[in-house]
Parts: structure tokens; C-alpha cells; sequence
């Protein structure tokens, strides 16, 4: 199992590599002057000439790739940002555990709607529970995250007044942003839950499982959620990763100061090594949390964790013959 | 003269596959409301020039700003904006817009990921892992941040809008019709066509498009619908359509200023957005059900 785990993990490189080339090819191959964006449409072109060179642009793109993966891989440089000129690390030390904590706390919540309710559904299929579950997963799974948001801050925030709208001082501000992520990203976890639960209790173990005379409470969540938990797992990770990257939009819409304003900043002035290095935090996060669940899938399910023994075995067998 | 018809075979009429599909469709009253609500849109997007000429939903009036809602009672349907112009003349140009970029960019994705999946899977080997490879790397950037990425590198307009989208969903459908193709190339009916003589051509056209038509058309309806709030929310973050553009999005954006006094202007381009979003993944759903050999009786 720990094989598999640093395997896993070893395989997060070559990803990374290639994202890292593919970011660099896409921002680079394509038009656009950086130190135009910077100076200003008034500079005068020698000066913009002068700041390009400075970043380096006027060398072939094959060199600039090379350098820059050799400054990430030998020094752990990404470079200094065009606009600040400073380490590009410097304002995503600050904000990237924000933009990280809103995501965790958006997902617990989507677990905290999105299970119990799709088991709920799922055991009274039918019911005015059912109907309205469904109802309520089909609305939010439509619902664009920043709009949500705005309708929150206007019911909660001016109508009701009960809750602050901007900013994240204190655990009253987390409320609103937590919940407009969690709503969509619940609904989708909802219907994942309620469909392979339906699925679960028509299973003849779970038949097998009522005829022993097990509780009902035993046999939905021992029997049947246990079976179900690998599809609702797999949407939990995927909700992360798009979490993470609506975060960028949320937090736009409540003013907090994570990672997602300076990425739309970057994107607008075209500032080539913080948009790298945003995207490259982001996609390595993306990747670690696939390979974490990956490990969950393994703990989870006796077949999964099965199949690498064997074949962790298998290999041992080769090696000593 | 008995005999002959009854030896003669019954011909059965032979209903398409489209017409068996609607048949079961039909049925869905969730799903006729999806495609209702489409065709609503559909229309009033094909007809916009009766309600507004493409200038007035650009030219400002100050006079007409702030203008409420009539609801039917005034010439402003939907109220007017913070430069005087009309709500829903905006609504409608922002609905073609909205609507066209679902629809290109899904189609451009299922076009190009659907080839590249298809041909890994006909190829296998050495195309196989690099394509597939090259989709594992596409998406582990999550899909908001290539599609920016892509906008940051091109600039932002409809155009560089519509190639991030389109590029930042390729993996999803080169891995669906990957999996479609691999598993149909096994099944005993493909065997029996080929033991029949038929040639690879009339396999292709006959057995194999038809047959993984249907999980690609589900999975179209259903981006097709994430799309359209992609690109809301790209406009709204300022990365896509500019304004003054009518773009539900970036009408959402400008409005945002206002909305503590105006909440209209928020609440009608978001209604339109979700109504847009919800009816196809309605009409996604209710194609799904009827495609779904277990549910036909």
C-alpha cells in the first residue's frame, strides 16, 4: 500500500511538468505585449522595448521554457512578478490559505447537505421530501455560484439584515461565501447520493441484511451508504477541484481578499509568472487531493485495496524468481 | 391468393430511432417544460431584431435611467439600466449570445474531443497514451482556470471566450467517446456485421455512430448548460464578453454596483440565466430517461 501511495504520488511530477509547459506554451505562443500593459498606452516604445528585454522576451520561446522550467526545478524559483516585482510567492502565501480554508469549509458543507439529504431522498424515494430534494438539486445545479451570491448578500444581508456582506474579519463573514459555494456543489453531490443509494438498497445483500433482522438504521447506513460511498467520494474530490476554482469568482463577488483577485489582475496585465505560478499551485493542490482519493478509494473498498496487494505481491513473486 | 399473403412477411413499419426517442420523450412532463422554456429563448433570441434594433441596446439615454420594472404595463418591461437602457432589449440580444456560445463551444469540444477519442481508441498504442495523456494533463487544471488562462494568453472577446471554453472541456468528451467506441468494438453485434461481410465504412456509419450517439448527446446537453454559466461567470469577472455588450454575465457585473437600490437589475439577467441553464439540463435529463433501454415498456 505504501508503494502504491509514493507510486501515486511519484506520477504528480510528470503531470506537473507538462502543465507547466502547456501554461507557459499557451501564454506564450500568443500575442499580446506585456510591457505595453504595464506602461501604459502613453510610454514611450523604447521604454516597453527596454522592459520586455528585461523580462527576457526577446529571447527564442524554446530558451525562455528552459530557463524557467530549470529556475522551478533547480532553485524552486517561479520567478518575481511583472507588476510588484517581487517573488511571486509573496501575495500567495497570504491569500492562498484563504482561498484553501473557503474551499475546505465549502466542501465540508456540501458533504453536510448533499449526504444526508441524498439518503434521505433515496429512502423515501417518492416522498414530499423526495420531490423537494430533487426540486431543490435540479434549481441549485443551475444556478451560477456569483449570482447565488448576490441574491444571498441582497436577502441576508439588506432585507433581513443579519449578516455582514464584504470582507472575512470575522466567523459571521465566512457564512454567506461558504454557503453560496456549498449550495450548487450539494445539489450535485445530492443527486449522486440519491441515485446510487437507490441502486444500494435494491441489492440483495441489503435484502439479506433486513431478513437477519438488522435494524433499519443498520442496514441503510452499514449496508447500503458503504457500498455507495465510492461514486459520492469521486464527486466529493471533483467539487474540490471546482471549488477551488469558483472560489476565484466568489470571492470576487464578497470582496475577500484571496487568491482570485490577484489571478484576474495577473490575467488582465498579462503578468506571465504569477498567472503561472496561481495555476501551478492550483493544479498541484487538484492533483494531490485525485491522489488522496485515490487512497480513500483503497481504504474504502476491500476490492480496490485487494487488487494492489495482489499485484504488489505478484511483483515481489517476479523479483525473488 | 390467401396463401401467398400469408406467407408474404408482415411488414412491421419501421419507426427511426429520432421518432422512437420522442415517443418516449414525450412522456417527461419535466422535460417538455425544458425544451418550452428553450424554445422561448430560442425564439426570442432568432427574433430579437422585432423587439429592439441592435443599436438601442448599446446607445445610453440619461433621461431613461433607473426606470422600474412595468411588468407588462409600460413600454420597459424589465425596468431600465444605469445608462437608460432597456432591460429585456437586453436580455434578448445578451439571450443569443448566451445561447450561441453553448452551442458553439459544446459543439466545437464534441467535435474535436469526440475525433481525438475516437481515433485514440481506433488507433490504440502509442496514440492512445499520448492523446489520453495529453487529456489527463488538460484536466488537471480545473476548467475556470484553463479557460482563463487561455483568455489571459488570447485577450478577451467572444471569440477567445469560445476557444477557452471549447478547450478547456476537449477532455471530456475524448475520454467519453474513448470508452463508448472501446466498449461497442467488443459487443457481439459488431462481430455478427462484420461475419455478415459488411466493410468498416458501413460498421462505422451504421453500428458505431448510431450506437454512441446517445451518452455524447447527454453529455452535450448537460455542458452545453455548464457552458453557458461558465462564460455568465467568466463576463461577470470581466474576462469575457466587454460591455456595453449585452451579456447576461456582465449585465450581472455593471448591475452589481447597484443592486442594494436596484435589485431588479440583478434578479431578472440572473432568472434568465438559470431558466437558460435549467431547461437544458431538463431536455439533457429527459433525452437520458428515453435513450435508457431499461425504461422503455
Amino acid at each position: 500500500m505504501h508503494r502504491y501511495i509514493l507510486k501515486r504520488l511519484l506520477l504528480v511530477v510528470p503531470t506537473m511538468l507538462s502543465v507547466i509547459i502547456l501554461v507557459f506554451t499557451i501564454m506564450a505562443v500568443t500575442p499580446g505585449d506585456p510591457g505595453r500593459m504595464i506602461l501604459g498606452s502613453s510610454a514611450p516604445q523604447s521604454a516597453v522595448d527596454a522592459l520586455n528585454r528585461e523580462f527576457g522576451l526577446h529571447e527564442p520561446f524554446l530558451t525562455r521554457l528552459g530557463k524557467y522550467l530549470w529556475n522551478v526545478l533547480t532553485r524552486f524559483d517561479f520567478g518575481e512578478s511583472w507588476r510588484t516585482r517581487q517573488s511571486v510567492f509573496k501575495e500567495i502565501k497570504v491569500r492562498f490559505p484563504i482561498t484553501l480554508r473557503l474551499s475546505v469549509l465549502a466542501i465540508m458543507g456540501q458533504v453536510l447537505i448533499g449526504i444526508p439529504l441524498g439518503i434521505i431522498a433515496a429512502v423515501k424515494q417518492y416522498s414530499t421530501t423526495d420531490f423537494f430534494a430533487t426540486v431543490f438539486a435540479m434549481m441549485m445545479g443551475a444556478v451560477p455560484g456569483f449570482w447565488l451570491g448576490l441574491m444571498l448578500m441582497l436577502l441576508f444581508g439588506v432585507k433581513l439584515a443579519l449578516l455582514p456582506t464584504a470582507g472575512l474579519s470575522t466567523a459571521a463573514h465566512y457564512v454567506l461565501p461558504v454557503l453560496t459555494m456549498a449550495l450548487p456543489g450539494g445539489s450535485g453531490l445530492l443527486k449522486i447520493t440519491r441515485s446510487t443509494m437507490l441502486d444500494c438498497i435494491r441489492q440483495d445483500y441489503v435484502r439479506t441484511a433486513r431478513a437477519k433482522g438488522a435494524a433499519e438504521k443498520a442496514v441503510i447506513l452499514h449496508h447500503a451508504l458503504r457500498n455507495a460511498l465510492l461514486p459520492i467520494v469521486t464527486v466529493v474530490g471533483i467539487n474540490f477541484a471546482f471549488s477551488l476554482g469558483g472560489s476565484v469568482v466568489i470571492e470576487n463577488v464578497f470582496s475577500i481578499p484571496g487568491i482570485g483577485a490577484i489571478l484576474v489582475d495577473s490575467i488582465k496585465k498579462k503578468d506571465v509568472p504569477q498567472v503561472m505560478a496561481i495555476v501551478i499551485i492550483f493544479s498541484v493542490t487538484y492533483c494531490l487531493v485525485m491522489v488522496l482519493l485515490d487512497i480513500v478509494y483503497a481504504l474504502l473498498d476491500p476490492r480496490v485495496k485487494a487488487q494492489y496487494a495482489e499485484a504488489g505481491k505478484r511483483k515481489a513473486k517476479v523479483k525473488t524468481a | 391468393m390467401t396463401r401467398v399473403e400469408a406467407i408474404k412477411p408482415k411488414r412491421r413499419k419501421k419507426q427511426s430511432q429520432i421518432a422512437l426517442v420522442w415517443h418516449q420523450y414525450k412522456k417527461s412532463k419535466t422535460a417538455m417544460f425544458g425544451l418550452g422554456v428553450l424554445s422561448v429563448f430560442v425564439l426570442l433570441a432568432v427574433f430579437a431584431g422585432f423587439f429592439a434594433s441592435p443599436e438601442s441596446v448599446i446607445a445610453t439615454n440619461q433621461k431613461a435611467r433607473f426606470i422600474p420594472p412595468s411588468w407588462g404595463r409600460g413600454p420597459h418591461i424589465f425596468g431600465t439600466d444605469e445608462y437608460g437602457r432597456d432591460v429585456f432589449a437586453r436580455i434578448i440580444y445578451g439571450s443569443r449570445v448566451s445561447l450561441s456560445i453553448g452551442i458553439i463551444s459544446t459543439s466545437c469540444a464534441a467535435v474535436i474531443g469526440g475525433l481525438l477519442g475516437a481515433a485514440a481508441a481506433y488507433y490504440g498504442g502509442t496514440v492512445d497514451s499520448i492523446v489520453m495523456r495529453f487529456m489527463d494533463v488538460i484536466s488537471s487544471i480545473p476548467q475556470i482556470l484553463l479557460a482563463m488562462a487561455v483568455v489571459a494568453a488570447l485577450g478577451a472577446n467572444m471569440t477567445n471566450l469560445l476557444i477557452a471554453l471549447t478547450v478547456s472541456s476537449i477532455a471530456t468528451y475524448a475520454r467519453l467517446v474513448r470508452s463508448t467506441v472501446l466498449t461497442l468494438v467488443e459487443q457481439d453485434f459488431i462481430e455478427a456485421a462484420r461475419a455478415c461481410g459488411s466493410s468498416d465504412l458501413r460498421i462505422i456509419v451504421k453500428h458505431i455512430i448510431p450506437n454512441s450517439l446517445s451518452p455524447i448527446i447527454c453529455q452535450m446537453a448537460f455542458s452545453s448548460s455548464r457552458m453557458i454559466l461558465t462564460a455568465a461567470s467568466m463576463s461577470y469577472l470581466g474576462l469575457g464578453i466587454q460591455p456595453p455588450n449585452p451579456e447576461w454575465g456582465s449585465m450581472l457585473a455593471s448591475a452589481k454596483t447597484y443592486m442594494w437600490t436596484y435589485p431588479y437589475l440583478i434578479t431578472v439577467p440572473g432568472v434568465c440565466i438559470v431558466l437558460a441553464a435549467l431547461s437544458i439540463t431538463l431536455i439533457g435529463d429527459g433525452i437520458r430517461d428515453a435513450v435508457d433501454p431499461r425504461l422503455k415498456d
